[in-house]
């Protein structure tokens, strides 16, 4: 009986001593478990991220291909065929005594060319692959200066950084700031904008505002915004949208 | 001077108690209603135990029996926070009326009032041990945090450990106290008080990663 009652006692101390040590190996082994778990879950997330930018990078590399296609086509094509058409113009109106008139018809056949120019360097712009960033940029702004829809001022303080660029994130950048400038031009009822590229230590920084009505709290991205920020987290870019100090459109990019 | 077991069991391990309940009621605001009706439970806990020593000088073993049912039905409403679903809920609800029956027929009918419960008190930690368990393997696949950063994990842990660690001194109550030598029952009693203390430690740490969230 003596004998029992001792074994009692070490069956619950052992009890005890044991239950707790698989207690406690179970516990570990369960937040092992989780923590594997948690890792494989936000490596899933990261893999749909990538592909997802993959897609979005895909869609854009293809729309700018078919751009391309129409502007070569409008330029070789169409803007050929004008050319044409004003040479044998001009052989018609040679026959026509009326000065006025000749004028008129020249001037609305070469206000045609032009148009067809600007489409097509518009969807696709040679001067980018051919001149850089920073010029497509300036060509960009004397263009919409002109038509004096807006005053644009830029500050250019990045030249080094912008050669650097492949020519991806070249296009993306033109085509977030083109993006920028029509948004102004349609919707922020503005008449100046700002455009400084600038260094922030090795990244590019690029920061736009306008002085119009600015984005209204809580609004819906439409396609524009949605658009520039589609392409800006394909060239992994960060940005911010909005600041306290500033009522019109304001944004500020790092790439 | 007091003995070591003396100051252990009598004043640090219940005295414990008020670390998770000074930090709970200091981050009161921050903390979800599941953990607030933990808090709950170590207040109570905390009462009961102060009771128990202002009454040791004699058998104060008819306050075990009432404080098995109290503990019940308190960590039974912290489970309904935590299991959302129709059937648990039902279950956890109809326990909870079960078990205070059971336990006031238990020491009306069945055992001494004056002795442990052994019966009642195994049958609680059986079903607690099961419901921290169910809360384990029904959150293998809900990972959104890194498991030490969910306050529910450390609750469960917590109720895991002391009532697995302490269902044999639960069961073997009565026959350890009635033939064990003073050694043996105030090694067991020490080993039961380490498994409170780590219980209240992974309450305290379950409301700092609440207050964190």
């Amino acid at each position: 009986m003596q004998a029992i009652i001792d074994n009692i006692y070490i069956v619950v101390i052992l009890a005890m001593g044991g239950t707790c040590m698989l207690v406690i190996l179970f516990l570990l082994l369960h937040v092992r478990n989780q923590n594997k778990l948690l890792q494989q879950k936000q490596q899933l997330q990261q893999n749909a991220i990538s592909h997802q930018k993959e897609l979005t990078l895909a869609v854009f590399t293809s729309q700018e291909a078919e751009r391309q296609r129409i502007g070569s086509d409008l330029h070789d094509s169409v803007g050929a065929a004008l050319s044409t058409l004003r040479l044998s113009v001009d052989q018609i109106l040679a026959m026509n005594n009326d000065p006025v008139y000749k004028q008129q018809f020249k001037s609305q056949i070469d206000k045609i060319i032009t148009d067809v120019r600007n489409i097509s360097h518009n969807i696709s712009p040679a001067i980018l692959k051919l001149y850089g960033l920073a010029e497509a940029i300036d060509e960009l702004v004397m263009i919409i200066n002109q038509t004096q829809q807006l005053h644009i001022v830029v500050d250019m303080e990045a030249d080094g950084i912008l050669e650097a660029l492949p020519y991806p994130t070249s296009l993306s950048i033109y085509r977030v700031i083109e993006e920028l400038l029509n948004n102004t031009i349609k919707h922020a009822n503005a008449n100046g904008a700002y455009l400084k590229l600038y260094r922030t230590g090795p990244q590019l920084s690029i920061l736009y505002t306008d002085n119009g009505k600015g984005l209204a709290a809580g609004n819906k991205k439409g396609m524009g915004l949605l658009n520039i920020t589609n392409r800006l987290e394909v060239i992994n870019a960060s940005w911010q949208i909005g600041h306290p100090a500033h009522s019109g459109f304001y944004i500020n990019i790092n790439i | 001077m007091p003995s070591f077991t003396t100051l252990y069991l009598g004043y640090i391990v219940p005295a414990s108690t008020l670390l998770p309940i000074g930090y709970g009621f200091f981050h009161y605001k921050q903390l979800t209603p599941g953990l607030r009706a933990v808090l709950t439970y170590l207040c109570v806990a905390f009462t009961v135990n102060c009771i128990a020593i202002i009454f040791s000088h004699s058998n104060n073993l008819p306050l075990l029996h009432i404080y098995t049912i109290i503990e019940f039905v308190l960590l039974a409403r912290c489970y309904l926070f935590i299991f959302t679903g129709s059937t648990a809920r039902r279950v956890l609800i109809g326990m909870a009326i079960a078990f205070p029956v059971f336990a006031v027929l238990n020491f009306l009918f069945i055992q001494n009032i004056y002795t442990y419960n052994t019966y009642t008190r195994p049958i609680e930690a059986i079903v607690f041990i099961i419901c921290s368990m169910l809360y384990f393997f029904r959150n293998d696949t809900e990972t959104q945090r890194r498991w030490i950063n969910v306050p529910n994990n450390w609750i469960n842990a917590g109720i895991l450990l002391y009532f697995s660690g302490a269902i044999g001194q639960f069961a073997f109550s009565n026959i350890v106290g009635a033939v064990a030598p003073l050694e043996i029952a105030l090694l067991i009693w020490i080993l039961h008080a380490t498994l409170v203390l780590m219980m209240y430690i992974s309450f305290t740490i379950s409301f700092w990663k609440c207050k964190l969230l």
